[in-house]
């Protein structure tokens, strides 16, 4: 029995390492392509890069999760959280979120283009916050709110505020921001989250409009061209990718966590069937205000960063294209998963990036390009999601990949 | 202090006369079929736009009549294609889809203009020229024509529509499903239609606001979601699903905001919608005039 | 005329309906009776199309129309006298009278079942200005019957005609039903109160637990020990 584990152990250790070494000779010799070639070749190497995401890790993981359970059944003396967290890595999703993130965090050794860094997955990891905020309201208590800009804006306005005219280090000047927000958050909570139906909906969407239209005002409010010269996180493209990486796994951990927890699982019975959830005892406005205010600290911190990142903030940040944003990626990556708004996210910028390369090709027919605004097409892949697939896309794909693999591997 | 006066009262008016348009539609299929409308103000957007692009072409009464067509002709296919299929489903989904709708369409104007060759954000000509001039003075002010006829039709409409909903056959049934869907579906109603025929309605009232009101007030891609947001506050205020309420939350609203402009300062002028929404829903949540019971 | 052919109906897991067959003939008046949360209501809300079975089939007049929507039921001429009368409360009972008849085409018939329903309920006439939300109990109830028959339907559904009702205007209530009988409209009354059911129905059917336990005529079921125990407290 033992042998035939370790037997298994070093199959599969070396398996994993031949297919990883292969993986990351891929994704270097496509981030060259990407480098040296700019737009022309971007579109193969989307293709490909996808191919590797949707069949390369969840291949990988398959792997993993084999180790895994072999390391598990041998060294039992490992302390239990360490454990537990094994053995949510050996499970699919849990292997998968692993992939991802080391995936992630070794992109910087592959390329040092600040353009792919900074604009493309810098911007996506603060999407991924900003999504999974949104997320967490709408998915975990069936709450939407359509004005999230409103809390991404103030925050990105405050944290500006306090690093260029009040001097402040970084840090707090975002968790300040952030509380800002929550503030924000519980003038519109409390009055609408009193009462059943959609009324948060026109809440939040009344608030961000109104604030656009406050914010681009001349005299008031730093005037309608808003803040600019906000410094970046720092110099270094590297150690603001790191930054807010690290911030990301915090966010999206605290987030998951509470969903996991007891109180998500109040949450959920909120979204499930409020007047049930009310019947058995439970202060729903409380928990729901509580929710919303979560997601409002989120946004806040996506906003801050979006704020630095950008280096400028103006009204613009209020408009209806800020707010809808997290609705098409959580839409992409599927509500009440937390981590689909990262896939989101990323495929989104991806989808962008694309939209670019092909406008910019000269075959193309003249007014053609204009069609390829991302917002028309993520409006019209929207109102698809929310038509015929309401789970989300990836998320039914992914599902029924794992049914595969749970084939395979006979469970 | 005369013409400040003035000011609030004519431009509060014609404001007032604009949102009750517009608020009534909305009133009314959040009435009768509990539907949030998110595309309410793009539907204004998409028709204002129209007016805008064919103007030039097609002259004055073509092009309002086009504008107008079009805009029913897309709600009552955004009811069929996607809100009716997704009301079986969840409220939830209905919000989304209808907040999609609008998305969609303010980007189709964009791209509209990008196209045909307009500017993205513009004013449009007076409408109404008596005697080779456009306006009049009283009081010391100078009031197009325009508004005057802004002030008749759009009484005009909300009168003829009042009348069909309480003495026609299709606008009882309308009455009916708002109190008890289930109930009207078994006296033979097929409600889906009716709340059809009702988020037709809603948006040709939207776009005949549209065509009145693009004549006096500059248009922009972004203001689909002003109106819509101040057609909240109206409903609000007036009372979810209150025809009379909307009416009367239209008016208090648009002077409101006109004399906080004019008296007190723009800035505070803009934010008396987000106030009316927030004491509203805190104090009041069905309104000066519901009496629908909201928990 | 109405058949049910092995009805099946589920509420997510709990079961409402299991295998009931019922069969009501032309012109005849069938109760249904049982105790709260047989499944009666669930039963005339699958005949007139609110709830869809789960299985079986329902059959009106040699047509299945189990999956047909439930407008599409009324104007094949079932009537459906819903639970707690829903009524339109804002509408006056003149405007209640005339959603009845929605699916009418015929004006002439209209003026005519009116004409019935203001001589059997003579307080609806003197009201007929008044919103219905303002009426007492038993005249909600009288409206929503008289609203029910406004359709000149083939078949009549009745839920729970005589709830919350004083023994007075029950009886009032009964009365109207057996005329409505007498003009030869088919009736089916679902009904709590036994005695009642018992003394106007043709014949009777007993729900309980989703299923039909017992059927008969009045005589017939009188004679069952069970039906006296505990329906009719003898």
């Amino acid at each position: 029995m033992q042998i035939r584990f370790l037997n298994r152990i070093k199959e599969n250790s070396l398996f994993v390492i031949c297919v990883s070494v292969f993986y990351l000779v891929e994704l270097t010799y496509i981030l060259t392509l990407l480098y040296y070639f700019g737009y022309t070749s971007l579109i193969l190497s989307t293709i490909l890069y996808f191919t590797l995401f949707y069949f390369g890790f969840l291949y990988l993981a398959f792997n993993f999760t084999i180790l895994w359970a072999a390391i598990k059944r041998n060294f039992k003396l490992i302390p239990s959280a360490i454990r537990r967290l094994m053995a949510w890595l050996g499970t699919f999703k849990g292997g998968l979120t692993l992939f991802c993130m080391l995936i992630i965090a070794i992109i910087p050794l592959l390329t040092q283009n600040a353009y792919y860094l900074g604009s493309m997955f810098i911007v996506a990891m603060i999407y991924t916050i900003y999504a999974a905020s949104w997320d967490f309201l709408a998915g975990y208590t069936g709450q939407v709110s359509f004005g999230q800009a409103a809390f991404f804006g103030f925050a990105g306005y405050v944290t500006a505020d306090r690093i260029l005219i009040q001097n402040w280090p970084w840090l707090p000047s975002l968790f300040f921001g952030a509380l800002i927000a929550v503030l924000i958050s519980l003038i519109i909570g409390i009055p609408t989250l009193r009462l059943k139906g959609p009324y948060l909906a026109l809440g939040t969407l009344s608030f961000a409009s109104i604030l656009y239209l406050l914010f681009a005002m001349p005299t008031i409010l730093y005037g309608s061209t808003g803040l600019f010269g906000v410094p970046r996180l720092s110099e270094n493209v590297i150690i603001e990718y790191y930054i807010v990486f690290i911030f990301v796994i915090i966010s999206l951990t605290i987030m998951k966590a509470i969903g996991n927890s007891k109180l998500g699982t109040v949450f959920k019975s909120i979204r499930d069937d409020e007047t049930g959830a009310e019947a058995s005892g439970i202060h729903t406005t409380r928990y729901k205000i509580l929710a919303f205010v979560i997601s409002a600290f989120f946004a806040g911190i996506a906003g801050g960063f979006f704020t630095m990142r950008n280096t400028a903030v103006s009204a613009q940040i209020f408009g209806t294209t800020y707010s809808f944003y997290p609705l098409v990626m959580v839409a992409i990556g599927g509500i009440a998963t937390i981590s689909g708004a990262g896939v989101g996210a990323f495929f989104f910028i991806f989808l962008i990036e694309i939209l670019r390369g092909v406008a910019d090709f000269q075959w193309l027919p003249a007014g053609a390009a204009d069609f390829l605004d991302d917002a028309l097409i993520f409006s019209v892949l929207l109102i698809l999601v929310i038509r015929f697939a309401g789970a989300g896309v990836l998320k039914s794909a992914i599902e029924r990949l794992k049914n595969l693999w749970d084939i395979l591997l006979g469970r | 202090m005369l013409t400040d006066i003035m000011q609030v009262l004519v431009l509060g008016s014609v404001e007032g006369a604009v949102y009750m348009l517009i608020a009534v539609g909305y009133s009314l299929v959040y009435g009768t079929g509990g539907i949030m409308n998110l595309a309410h103000g793009a539907f204004y957007l998409i028709a204002g736009y129209m007016l805008y692009w064919y103007l030039g072409t097609l002259g004055l009464f073509t092009s309002v009549v086009l504008a107008l067509i079009i805009v029913t002709l897309i709600g009552g296919i955004s009811y069929l294609a996607l809100i009716k299929p997704l009301e079986k489903k969840s409220q939830l989904s209905v919000v989304m889809v209808t907040f999609a709708i609008a998305f969609f369409i303010e980007q189709i104007v964009k791209l509209g203009c990008s196209i045909l060759g307009f500017e993205k954000e513009s004013t449009l000509p007076n409408l109404i020229e008596i005697k080779g001039t456009v306006s009049f003075e009283l009081f010391g002010t100078i009031i197009p024509y325009d508004y005057v006829f802004i002030l008749i039709i759009s009484f005009l409409i909300v009168s003829l529509i009042t009348l069909f909903i309480s003495k026609s056959k299709l606008g009882t049934s309308i009455r009916a499903i708002s109190q008890d869907r289930e109930a009207a579906t078994l006296m033979g109603i097929n409600a889906d239609r009716v709340l059809m025929f009702t988020v037709m309605i809603s948006a040709f009232l939207a776009g005949v606001a549209a065509v009145i009101y693009v004549p006096s007030y500059p248009i922009a891609p972004w203001q689909g979601w002003v109106i819509l947001t101040n057609s909240f506050a109206v409903v609000i205020l007036g009372g979810m699903g209150s025809l009379p309420g909307s009416v009367l939350g239209a008016f208090i609203l648009s002077y409101a905001s006109h004399f906080t402009r004019v008296f007190i300062d723009p800035a505070i002028s803009t934010l008396v919608p987000m106030f009316v929404i927030v004491v509203m829903l805190a104090l009041r949540p069905q309104g000066i005039l519901g009496k629908k019971e909201i928990d | 005329m109405l058949e049910i052919r092995k009805i099946y109906h589920y509420y997510g897991s709990a079961k409402a309906l299991e295998e009931v067959n019922l069969q009501v003939d032309e012109k005849a008046l069938d109760a249904v009776i049982g105790p709260n949360g047989a499944g009666k209501t669930t039963l005339l809300r699958v005949i007139s199309g609110l709830e869809e079975p789960d299985r079986g089939k329902v059959i009106f007049l040699g047509e299945r129309i189990d999956e047909l929507e439930p407008h599409e039921i009324a104007k094949k001429g079932i009537a459906h006298c819903p639970e707690r009368r829903k009524l339109f409360y804002d509408l006056s009972v003149l405007e209640n009278l005339k959603m009845g008849s929605f699916a009418l085409k015929d004006k002439k018939k209209f003026k005519e079942l009116l004409d019935f329903v203001y001589e059997t309920f003579p307080r609806l006439k003197e009201r007929k200005k008044q919103r219905a939300g303002t009426l007492s109990g038993g005249e909600q109830q009288m409206l929503a019957l008289a609203r029910a028959i406004m359709s000149d339907p083939k078949l009549l559904l009745l839920d729970e005609p005589s709830l919350g009702l004083a023994p007075k205007v029950k009886a009032q209530i009964f009365e109207a039903i057996k005329k409505i009988r007498d003009e030869g409209t088919t009736t089916l009354l679902v009904e709590q109160d036994a005695v009642l059911a018992l003394n106007v129905a043709d014949y009777i059917h007993v729900l309980e637990e989703g299923k039909i336990e017992m059927r008969g005529t009045k005589e017939e079921l009188v004679k069952e020990p069970r039906i006296k125990q505990v329906y009719l407290g003898i």
